[in-house]
């Protein structure tokens, strides 16, 4: 019995060794190639962001994300989001790509830049764009880039 | 004749007294001290070849006369420490004073652990792959953390958060997967968590057994991959008194600590009181820049801004000892605050990375700790056996601040505590009562546990939500001698245990983070073992067990935004108990100057908990998420896992004063599709040692040891996990006891990562900002212990 009970643990830690055989799994990032706006551009309130953007991944894409917050007091975010007259725009959205699809060229207006929130006014300055992506398998990668905004001169 | 009987009579006693001197010329001299060189007056010695014994004196000396030279097998026993059973001792001519230091006899360990003590004497080792690590071991490779203490011991790691908290790794598991026991209690903080520390003070340890393999029979839930045993304190001869000053001093982040501790014991009362207070500053790195998705940002003056930080911690125990057993009460409280990288919380940017002109400071980020731990333990010996128990109340209180931000417009910072930005107040009340026997050859050991705790949250962002958590169980362990060659043991246990989780709603936006959710949790987890020594050399030991955890609050309900790992987590509901199943082999091979340990392991989960990334930027069920810095959604899933691996051991006695250890691991770790993060790569430590045990000049027990950590490239990587480049790490180690008139000094150097390499961590959250690990590292630590005897014994 005690032979049995060693031999079976021995079978057990051999057949591990033998048997690990891991599928290929993808662990390779999608690409992002941004066209439109580029780092450091200008925008103003009220209008669209004109967004150009390549996607690619070698096998499926799932989704991307835009992301964009203030960048002013260096990036800690403000401690008080609406104390004084104007207030630091931030927006965050994703969308799905279609289903199947290894490249994407993507152009959109969807974004637009509020000239106030709730009758404040937002803040101006540097901002941070952050767009990120993901493929089927869940890998990530992501660009920063800085845009300025500002007030349209009348 | 009269003259020629007187003159026979003369020289016969002549050559009896020369005889005689020629006998007693051959001595054995010793000196029994303590680990701390503390003389221990009353041991008992005895040569099992001659059966001659002895007794110290006060000095903790001896002297026994021998008749020839040879070796002798000689035991030494004091009540209260470790045996020293069979110590081969070679006598020639002249010989010098030896040195014999009697270890702590850790009274409560063998019964919280079960599975078994290979220290312990009376019992042959039992089948369970363990490690042990006492207060030398510690002091040697004195981390930041006690984890980062012991991880050169084989099998064992830690996984890290820059460098501020350190967290169990055994084979390459950790988190939940591995249950930590201090005092006969399971320590309960945020174990899920990945910035989550072990709230145990380093300097009070004095003993660690680290079981390898899964040890729920005795821990319950959560030691699947192992446990980490530490023991209570030792308890000093009667009349006693010990103090103990300890001091520390490190170069790589100007860490300054205090450790102060006090033993007592009259008769049958004792007393245990410790103080340890620790400040360090900000932690130096061999690196000016990081690299962070392709921007370099800077890191100035060489040091991780705001990594620096304090703990202080105190432990207080009393109780009674006496010949039917023992109780004591203790409470202890580890305090922490460590600042986080400002690079760290959110996207760095350069602008967060600026010098802030102090290195000592705690800006924010930062988190707080509190760990507050009562426990009354005892055991009371019978005829057969012992019966042991022990009630503990914890509390952890643990505080993440971040400058108050939001994105949602409406939120306004709260009016009191604005930078309060997670809170976590964990309260356990736990309670065992265990009994061993034995009967014959059989020992059984069988005891029945249960367990309370409540978390309630606070903070302007949410992770995990509030609950409530029963569980209880009860094992029974069955261990009997075949013959004189062969142990096997048995055992089972059954666990039931519930967790109700109440529903979160956001203040800011009415969305639900965390809907009311009740699971119940009920498994039977069992293990077999053999140990089989055929001769004094040579002892194979096997495993099989299979071992259950159940899902913690994290997996079942998280959601929201984990800065240490900097991951977006969601919980899942219809995780069901993890279950591992175990085959473990040890291979031992001992003589006097070679040890060799094989242990290879292999464990199969057929429902593996994980973090799967989603690919989404949503919550599964569909809601946006709105917080800043979010990546994609990582949730919880459940999915086959394989891991197989083991460790080799060796230790040669090169010389009479020259020692060579080493010892080398590996994990391998799939889920059949990807490899699974954070397994630590193959790697290999060894160390050579020259030491003088005994006495020259005022010096006593000095070393010197030169220690090599290699650590090859981890290229096998899951999804977002980057693959971390190999390398090799020298450091060096020198420790003497001074002998003063009025106490014994300890004194210790370490110089650790002699030629201040950059080298990253696989096993460091970090890792994914490619922020290096710490440079050059010169640690100096001096500690003075006196024992004094009082009252009546002193008098002798």
């Amino acid at each position: 019995m005690i032979k049995r009970f060693v031999i079976l643990t021995v079978a057990l830690l051999a057949t591990a060794l033998f048997s690990a055989c891991e599928k290929d799994g993808d662990t390779q990032k999608p690409t992002i190639n941004i066209i439109e706006p580029t780092d450091g551009t200008e925008l103003l309130t009220g209008e669209e962001i004109h967004f150009e953007v390549e996607f690619s991944d070698n096998q499926e894409l799932k989704s991307y994300k835009v992301d964009i917050h203030s960048a002013e007091d260096g990036h800690s975010h403000t401690k008080s989001m609406s104390t004084d007259e104007h207030i630091p725009w931030a927006m965050q959205k994703s969308w799905d790509f279609e289903v199947g699809q290894k490249n994407a060229h993507i152009h959109h207006h969807e974004i637009v830049i509020p000239t106030a929130i709730d009758g404040v006014p937002i803040e101006t300055g540097h901002y941070h764009m952050l767009i990120y992506c993901t493929d089927k398998e869940g890998n990530e990668s992501w660009k920063a880039i800085g845009i300025a905004i500002a007030m349209p001169t009348k | 004749m009269q003259r020629v009987v007187l003159s026979i009579l003369i020289l016969a006693s002549l050559a009896i007294s020369t005889m005689s001197l020629a006998q007693s010329s051959l001595k054995l001299n010793g000196l029994v001290t303590d680990s701390n060189g503390n003389p221990i007056g009353g041991a008992h010695i005895f040569i099992l070849e001659t059966k001659q014994g002895a007794t110290t004196n006060s000095k903790g000396q001896f002297s026994i006369g021998i008749k020839q030279q040879g070796t002798y097998q000689v035991n030494i026993s004091y009540l209260g420490y470790k045996c020293i059973h069979g110590c081969s001792i070679e006598i020639k001519s002249a010989s010098g004073t030896r040195h014999f230091v009697l270890e702590p006899e850790n009274i409560d360990l063998t019964e919280v652990t079960v599975i078994g003590n290979k220290n312990n004497g009376n019992w042959k080792e039992l089948s369970a792959p363990t490690e042990h690590a006492d207060k030398n071991l510690i002091a040697k490779n004195m981390g930041s953390s006690l984890m980062k203490s012991i991880e050169s011991l084989p099998g064992i790691s830690s996984m890290e958060v820059g460098q501020g908290f350190s967290k169990p790794v055994i084979r390459g598991l950790g988190f939940n997967r591995v249950a930590v026991s201090e005092n006969g209690i399971k320590m309960e903080g945020q174990q899920w968590g990945a910035d989550h520390g072990l709230e145990i003070d380093q300097f009070g340890v004095e003993s660690v057994e680290v079981i390898k393999g899964p040890a729920s029979l005795a821990l319950g839930s959560d030691a699947v991959s192992g446990a980490i045993i530490v023991s209570p304190i030792s308890i000093p001869p009667t009349n006693t008194v010990e103090t103990s000053v300890t001091t520390i001093a490190k170069s790589a982040n100007e860490l300054l600590g205090l450790s102060a501790m006090t033993k007592l014991r009259a008769t049958s009362t004792f007393a245990y009181a410790r103080f340890t207070l620790t400040q360090f500053g900000d932690y130096k790195v061999p690196t000016d820049s990081f690299f962070f998705n392709r921007y370099r940002l800077p890191i100035y003056n060489g040091r991780l801004k705001n990594t620096a930080g304090t703990e202080n911690n105190i432990y207080l125990t009393s109780g009674i000892i006496k010949e039917w057993g023992k109780i004591a009460f203790s409470i202890s409280n580890v305090r922490s605050m460590v600042g986080f990288f400002a690079g760290s919380h959110g996207i760095p940017s350069t602008n967060k990375l600026l010098p802030d002109g102090n290195s000592r400071n705690i800006g924010l980020p930062f988190q707080e700790v509190n760990h507050l731990k009562l426990s009354i333990n005892g055991n009371y010996f019978s005829r057969i056996g012992k019966i042991t128990f022990d009630i503990g109340y914890q509390n952890n209180h643990r505080e993440e601040h971040s400058l108050f931000h939001t994105h949602y417009p409406t939120q306004i910072a709260p009016e009191t505590n604005p930078n309060l930005e997670l809170l976590f107040k964990l309260q356990t009340l736990s309670a065992s009562v265990a009994s061993t026997t034995q009967i014959k050859s059989i020992k059984t050991n069988y005891g029945i546990s249960g367990q309370f705790q409540n978390n309630s949250i606070g903070g302007y962002t949410f992770l995990l939500p509030e609950f409530t958590r029963y569980s209880t169980g009860a094992f029974i362990v069955v261990a009997k001698d075949l013959g004189s060659k062969t142990t096997i043991n048995a055992g089972a246990r059954y666990d039931l245990g519930s967790i109700a989780i109440s529903e979160f709603i956001s203040p800011y936006n009415g969305n639900r983070r965390a809907p009311n959710f009740t699971g119940f949790y009920h498994d039977v987890s069992w293990g077999a073992g053999i140990t089989v020594k055929p001769n004094h050399t040579f002892s194979i030991k096997a495993n099989l067990g299979k071992s259950f955890r159940m899902p913690s609050a994290n997996e079942l309900s998280a959601n929201g935004i984990h800065h240490g790992s900097f991951r977006y987590e969601v919980g899942n509901t219809s995780i069901t108990s993890e279950y591992a199943y175990q085959a473990d082999l040890g291979i031992q091979f001992t003589s006097n100057r070679v040890e060799l340990e094989v242990s290879p392991f292999v464990s199969y989960f057929p429902n593996f908990i994980f973090l799967n990334p989603t690919g989404s930027y949503n919550h599964p069920d569909g809601t946006e998420i709105a917080e800043a810095d979010a990546g994609q959604v990582y949730q919880y899933l459940q999915s086959e896992a394989l891991r197989y691996g083991g460790e080799v051991n060796v230790k040669l006695q090169i010389a009479k004063s020259i020692v060579f250890r080493a010892n080398a691991e590996m994990v391998y770790a799939t889920d059949f599709t990807y490899p699974i993060p954070f397994t630590p790569p193959l790697q290999a430590y060894a160390e050579v040692e020259y030491s003088i045990p005994y006495y020259w000049k005022i010096f006593h027990r000095t070393s010197i040891s030169l220690q090599g950590n290699f650590v090859a490239a981890q290229h096998r990587n899951s999804r977002n996990e980057l693959a971390t480049p190999g390398y090799n790490l020298l450091s060096l180690y020198a420790s003497t006891m001074l002998i003063t008139k009025l106490a014994p000094v300890n004194i210790s150097l370490q110089v650790q990562n002699l030629f201040n390499k950059r080298y990253w961590n696989h096993m460091n959250f970090y890792r994914s900002i490619e922020i290096p690990e710490v440079g050059r590292n010169i640690v100096v630590s001096v500690s003075i212990p006196i024992s004094k005897k009082f009252g009546n014994e002193a008098k002798e």
